[in-house]
């Protein structure tokens, strides 16, 4: 690994042979070197190649290692899904209390990650450890440890003020007898409600759940349609032993595809899958999908999962069994498989040694519509997106791309409504003439005064109206969204300061100075709310105005 | 009998005996006096007045006592640990001090375990507790409390234990633990990347005990299959390893085992405990669906084949010379009659 001119690391190279030791030393190094963060980010997706191999714990130090070092040298958001994954459905204290450490690596605290806290709490409250960051495979008895709870209730009173909505649960937490934590953890759930309580900052209350952008993506993780087709030498048994391509069961209808396996030992992920996809099976039949939408669920295991396990492991989490609803493994062609969903999964032999909870939703051929990846899905939800793909399924020979088109047109028009209503119209209103001198001042400008024009008239003037009242309207839509109000009263103000003492009293600056305000207010509710995060501000920005140009082509 | 009269009648039954047992004041004096058969005295088990519990705590804190009496007065207890705080904290403070009699710190060993499945108090105390058992794996003298440790956090799936069980099968110098021994202990996570050291083992086993471990192990790895289907079809292996690597087969691979178990019933020059092994396993086991065979053989042909089969160990009950393949065959033909 060089050290730039910059101080920067190159990016490392690692395989499965690779010592642990130096993986470790490389995260000693990156925290050194604070501008390299994004190096650990690329260390993290699961199907790394560099984690085969390796036993489940050691897996468990690498990452917990990685994770904590975000606490030092800042968290970049291209983490965060990682670690609010592991506090939402881990259960190895040493990885939750990395991800606790990681969270205090925010460039600004926000309650969007209260849930995951306190979620945590309650995953690791009976299987907490005593453990380190100071190094790696530390010697016992350890010098300064710590505890998965301790640093989850750290992190509650780094957040300070903007844990606030935490306080009843954290008030329960201490004087409750059911909670038997221990006096320093206690003492820990103490310093936060003191450090919440004393924190006089105000915040803004911010989206309660984290963007949907993180945890559902449209359409397949690689670039799909090319000519050849990829699942050919895919093929399944079921759980009754029938065996058939993918292409037989993965057509006609868009289905609902679920990963796990067996053997898994977490709770909150596999067999919570499972159990969730029963629930969704029944939710589909009480809304008379069943026979529209197809469930599967594929295991990650089929050396293991032979048919009778499969069979047995459904029916105990009540799973529905019928043609168009099945548990697989595959015969043939896992590693195609792997590839086309870009699976999340590691193997230490044949066994899973790390694997992230993941959904996907196929079209009527058999193709990715959308990815639910990593959190913990809702049923409600990921039967609407299923929804939408019968929606756009006109005909049996509906195609992806027919449907891609019209959403596509349904996108462009929404954008184009923000685009005008937020932003145009205020332009529109600000020059808009306002009086017969103005409006001879436009037509001599344009050059067309000469011509007999339309002479200013009065019913202009409610057009003025009802077009700053669209805008008024879009605002208020933005400030709702974006639960921030400050740009829509800003608009209002300035409507009201060019009607009143603008237009009926007459003062012209109070006319211009309304409109500048009604044009701040309308761009700074297109500005995403996220604090000192330029990067993702110009991200949202670009994902919002210019992702329907992308998905054209250009 | 109605319920609820079967529940009077039992409760009648222990308020009956709970009149014959000693309280636990007398079980305390009796401790303190060290009247003969103190050692065989039964643990009493109202748990005693606070007084009573407090006077036990002080027989176990007092270094001066005998270990034997300090032991009594911490089994005595036992259930009262798993509900104080401070007495559990007293548990870990005597399995923390080496100067503490081995024997007694085993006793708080057992405390801690037995608190760990009833006390709600235990979760808060886990982390101390698995800090000082990797502290005992690492430091401590006494070869039975190091066991005891490397027990207990192998079963809980611990990285620590297992990271230095790994390394002792690979190199006997840093062993925790005799390598058979140790596989069994890494058996309590298959999530464990010990498979191909496994393999080694079978290919190059320290002791037979140790191979016999390994097969069992290896019924979790799918990717081992075809070397069970070897050391179960090898004349020249130890039987009890074939034994063994039946059992893990028919886990790992019903179809596999069922086609070489069959080869092993139809072969009259096999071992006849062998072949009353895969008569026994291939009872226990679910049927095969045909097509899950590897040869995919026709309705008519599976039919046939199991005829054949049924035939064949009929033969052997008749002709066998072990009680064992008999008795196996004869539970198998009754099963397979109708």
């Amino acid at each position: 690994m060089l050290r730039g001119l910059t101080n920067k690391l190159s990016k490392p190279i690692f395989d499965k042979d690779t010592p642990e030791d130096t993986i470790a030393a490389f995260v000693d190094t990156v925290k050194q070197s604070r501008g390299s963060k994004n190096l650990l980010v690329d260390l993290l997706p699961e199907q790394n190649p560099f984690y085969k191999g390796r036993g489940t714990n050691q897996i468990i130090r690498l990452r917990g290692y990685m994770m904590a070092a975000f606490g030092q040298v800042g968290l970049p958001d291209r983490a965060l899904p990682y670690v609010l994954d592991e506090l939402e459905s881990g259960n190895d204290a040493y990885l939750v209390a990395a991800t606790a450490i990681a969270l205090r690596g925010l460039k600004q605290p926000t309650p969007n990650v209260i849930p995951y806290l306190l979620k945590a709490v309650s995953n690791i409250r009976y299987h907490d450890d005593s453990l380190t960051f100071d190094c790696y495979k530390p010697q016992y008895p350890l010098t300064n440890s710590t505890t998965a709870l301790t640093e989850i209730f750290r992190t509650f009173g780094w957040l300070g003020a903007y844990a606030k909505e935490a306080l009843s649960d954290l008030h329960r937490f201490s004087d409750s007898k059911e909670y038997s934590f221990s006096a320093p953890v206690k003492a820990e759930i103490e310093k936060a409600i003191t450090s919440i309580e004393n924190d006089k900052r105000s915040v803004k209350p911010d989206c309660c759940s984290i963007p949907s952008y993180l945890r559902i993506s449209r359409g397949s993780p690689k670039a799909r349609l090319k000519n050849n087709e990829p699942f050919e030498d895919i093929e399944f048994q079921d759980d009754d032993g029938n065996v058939f391509e993918y292409g037989d069961f993965f057509n006609r209808k868009p289905s609902i595809v679920v990963f796990f396996y067996t053997r898994c030992s977490n709770p909150n992920k596999c067999s919570l899958t499972i159990t969730k996809l029963a629930w969704l099976q029944k939710a589909l039949k009480e809304q008379g999908l069943e026979n529209d939408i197809k469930t599967a669920a594929i295991t990650y295991d089929p050396g293991y999962d032979l048919a009778p396990r499969l069979k047995a492991y459904g029916q105990n989490r009540g799973i529905l069994f019928s043609e168009r609803n099945k548990i697989l493994r595959t015969t043939r062609g896992f590693e195609s498989l792997r590839d086309y969903f870009q699976l999340g999964v590691n193997f230490v032999n044949s066994i899973v040694n790390k694997h992230r909870i993941e959904l996907y939703i196929l079209d009527n051929n058999g193709r990715i519509a959308f990815t639910f990846a990593r959190f913990q899905w809702d049923v409600r939800e990921v039967i609407d997106h299923a929804k939408l793909m019968l929606r756009g399924d006109i005909n049996k020979n509906s195609h992806r791309q027919t449907f891609n088109l019209c959403n596509r047109i349904k996108d462009f028009g929404k954008t184009s409504y923000r685009l005008t209503a937020s932003s145009l119209i205020p332009l529109i209103v600000i020059f808009f003439p306002k009086c017969p001198i103005c409006w001879a001042a436009y037509l001599s400008f344009f050059g067309i005064s000469s011509l007999k024009s339309i002479p200013y008239s009065p019913w202009l003037l409610p057009v003025f109206i009802l077009l700053m009242s669209v805008n008024l309207f879009s605002a208020f839509n933005q400030a709702k969204s974006n639960n921030r109000y400050g740009p829509f009263y800003l608009s209002f103000a300035g409507i009201l300061i060019t009607l009143i003492p603008g237009i009926y009293l007459d003062f012209q600056y109070a006319s211009y100075f309304g409109l500048i305000m009604l044009f701040a207010g309308s761009l700074l509710g297109n500005l995403v709310y996220r604090k000192n995060s330029a990067d993702v501000l110009l991200r949202t920005l670009k994902k919002r105005h210019f992702s329907f140009l992308k998905s054209w082509g250009f | 009998m109605d319920v609820s009269e079967y529940r009077k009648e039992y409760l009648e039954k222990l308020e009956k005996e709970a009149k014959g047992r000693p309280s636990f004041r007398d079980f305390l004096d009796k401790v303190r006096s060290k009247k003969p058969g103190f050692e065989s005295l039964a643990m009493a088990d109202d748990n005693g007045e606070r007084n009573d519990i407090d006077d036990a705590v002080e027989i176990i804190r007092d270094s001066s006592e005998n270990v034997e009496i300090r032991i009594h007065a911490l089994n005595g207890i036992v259930y009262e640990i798993a509900q104080r705080e401070d007495l559990i904290d007293l548990m870990i403070e005597l399995l923390r001090s080496e100067d503490e009699p081995e024997k007694l710190r085993i006793a708080a060993i057992g405390a801690m375990q037995l608190s760990e499945f009833i006390s709600a108090i235990f979760p808060g105390k886990r982390p101390q507790y698995l800090e000082i058992l990797r502290t005992i794996v690492d430091k401590e003298q006494s070869e039975e409390l190091r066991q005891q440790a490397i027990g207990i956090l192998a079963k809980s799936q611990d990285g620590y234990v297992q990271e230095r069980l790994l390394k002792g099968l690979r190199n006997e110098a840093e062993a925790l633990v005799p390598p058979e021994k140790a596989i069994q202990l890494l058996g309590y996570d298959i999530h464990s990347e010990y498979f191909p050291v496994l393999q080694d083992i079978v290919k190059n086993p320290p002791n037979l005990f140790a191979k016999n471990e390994a097969v069992r192990l290896l019924a979790a790895d799918a990717d081992s299959k075809n070397l069970l289907a070897e050391i179960l079809q090898d004349k020249s292996e130890h039987r009890r390893v074939r034994q063994t690597s039946a059992i893990a087969l028919q886990s790992l691979a019903p179809a596999e085992f069922e086609r070489q178990a069959e080869q092993i019933i139809f072969d009259d020059d096999e071992y006849e405990d062998i072949r009353a092994t895969c008569i026994n396993v291939l009872e226990g086991s679910p049927t095969v669906s045909r097509s899950d065979r590897e040869n995919l053989l026709t309705v008519a042909d599976d039919s046939n084949r199991r005829r054949g089969l049924l035939e064949k160990v009929k033969e052997l009950k008749e002709t066998a010379s072990s009680k064992e393949l008999k008795k196996v065959a004869k539970r198998y033909i009754s099963n397979h009659k109708k």
